[in-house]
């Protein structure tokens, strides 16, 4: 009953209240030792943990993540008291997969939000800075990831869904032309967007999408004011910079494709 | 002791703690007649409420009356359901404030300070006893001067208690600093 009320004050505070979602509990009081802010750090982590489970865990069970398994390795098999074998591996390996997109993004985040607060020199410890990022991405970019996740796989939004890989594909490229690499994407560039052919429940999905996507924004910046004390200015510094940090991501990526590698004696 | 006037449009919103207005000059009154019971004001959360409606279905209006300047009906629509939905949330979330102020009541006795509310059929309290208290601190914003409110709080950083949309906040500021002193 305890778990149930929890869930429900969580999904009241993600809704309608996000500043109280965010608000680091250690604002509250006073930080403590050093052991006291790994226990914090730790708790984060296991809040963290479970809603990547929440998230990936449904995904891997209906199949997604699960083709294209590589080989289950020799030290798996009967492994974990016995529970090791291929159908264990797969849905590892399906799990890892699934997670990797919310990981990977919950990094930049992290990175980005953190980094802007010590140059900015307005950083109160990163403890403050995880508390804001892990609950803004296990409710927000979660959830953005889950509607992206309905729109491939529900009929009757295929122009929605077009809609939202093309605008990934036209964002990649415009870095690409940026920095003049001769790179391109397997589906090639994409055509003028149209969203004239969105249905009604397409365009409702999108809506859903945006409205998503302002709050983790807002979630953000939040946090920044909340937990660190910075003013409206620094605050939307912090948002600037997760904005940008998909620009650096992919900036970075083409560097690493077309830069030489070192040459070993 | 300095009364800080940050800007702050709600309860869980921060403050910007950059005003230098000095205290107003206070009538401490020796006596004060307890139990003092309050309830927070509702006109703050109103005025939201209002500005969110209109706004929201303002910018519902304009998009719809020109949907060119997004590029399209495709992408006007988008927008506009999106815009609606914040509205909504956004009234909603006021709506749930309101019902919440009206419950919550503020108590002060010769001993301790308390802020309770009840909802869904329990009762949330929170009490700090007199004694205890190591600092409180009145914070107003130049809106929250205009609209006659202010936010009291009690032992901020040591297991704060706050008293939000005091209406009238430097009367009561008042008795509390007496009966902290005294």
């Amino acid at each position: 009953m305890g778990r149930a009320v929890n869930v429900v004050s969580g999904l009241y505070d993600a809704v309608l209240r996000p500043a109280a979602l965010v608000e680091a509990r250690t604002g509250r009081e006073r930080q403590g030792s050093l052991l006291n802010q790994l226990g914090q750090l730790r708790r984060l982590l296991v809040v963290y943990v479970v809603n990547l489970a929440a998230y990936a865990g449904p995904l891997t069970v209906a199949g997604f993540g699960r083709q294209n398994v590589p080989e289950m390795p020799a030290g798996f098999d009967g492994a974990f008291g016995g529970l090791g074998g291929p159908e264990t591996w797969g849905l590892a390996f399906g799990f890892a997969q699934n997670s990797l997109f919310l990981l990977a993004a919950t990094g930049l985040t992290l990175l980005s939000v953190h980094v802007s607060m010590v140059v900015t020199f307005q950083s109160n410890g990163f403890l403050r800075t995880a508390y804001a990022v892990i609950y803004s991405t296990s409710a927000y970019l979660a959830g953005i990831f889950t509607v992206v996740w309905y729109l491939s796989t529900t009929e009757g939004v295929a122009a929605a869904r077009t809609l939202v890989v093309d605008l990934q594909s036209a964002f990649i490229y415009a870095v690409i032309d940026w920095f003049g690499a001769d790179l391109g994407l397997p589906g090639g560039r994409p055509g003028a967007l149209d969203p004239g052919q969105l249905t009604p429940h397409g365009q409702s999905v999108l809506a859903v999408l945006v409205v998503l996507v302002a709050y983790y924004l807002y979630s953000l910046y939040l946090g920044a004011r909340i937990n660190h004390e910075a003013d409206r200015i620094k605050g939307l510094l912090v948002v600037l910079a997760v904005v940008a940090s998909p620009v650096v991501y992919v900036g970075a990526s083409i560097l690493a494709y077309t830069t030489p590698a070192i040459p070993t004696l | 002791m300095s009364i800080q006037s940050p800007d702050t449009p709600d309860e869980a919103e921060p403050t910007d703690a950059g005003s230098d207005a000095s205290a107003p000059a206070s009538n401490r009154t020796t006596t004060v007649e307890t139990p003092i019971r309050t309830h927070p004001t509702l006109r703050p959360t109103l005025v939201w409420l209002g500005i969110v409606t209109v706004v929201g279905v303002g910018l519902i209006a304009a998009i719809g009356a020109a949907p060119g300047v997004l590029g399209g009906a495709g992408t006007a629509t988008v927008v506009m359901r999106a815009v609606a939905l914040l509205t909504g949330l956004g009234v909603v979330r006021f709506l749930v404030r309101l019902y919440v102020l009206r419950q919550t009541e503020y108590v002060v006795d010769g001993d301790t300070v308390t802020r309770q509310y009840e909802l869904f059929f329990r009762t949330w309290q929170r009490t700090v006893p007199l004694s205890k208290v190591r600092s409180h601190e009145l914070r107003q914003s130049r809106v929250q001067k205009l609209l006659g409110y202010g936010t009291i709080s009690l032992n901020q950083g040591l297991g704060a208690i706050e008293l939000e949309n005091v209406s009238g906040p430097h009367a009561l500021y008042d008795d509390l600093s007496t009966l902290v002193e005294r």
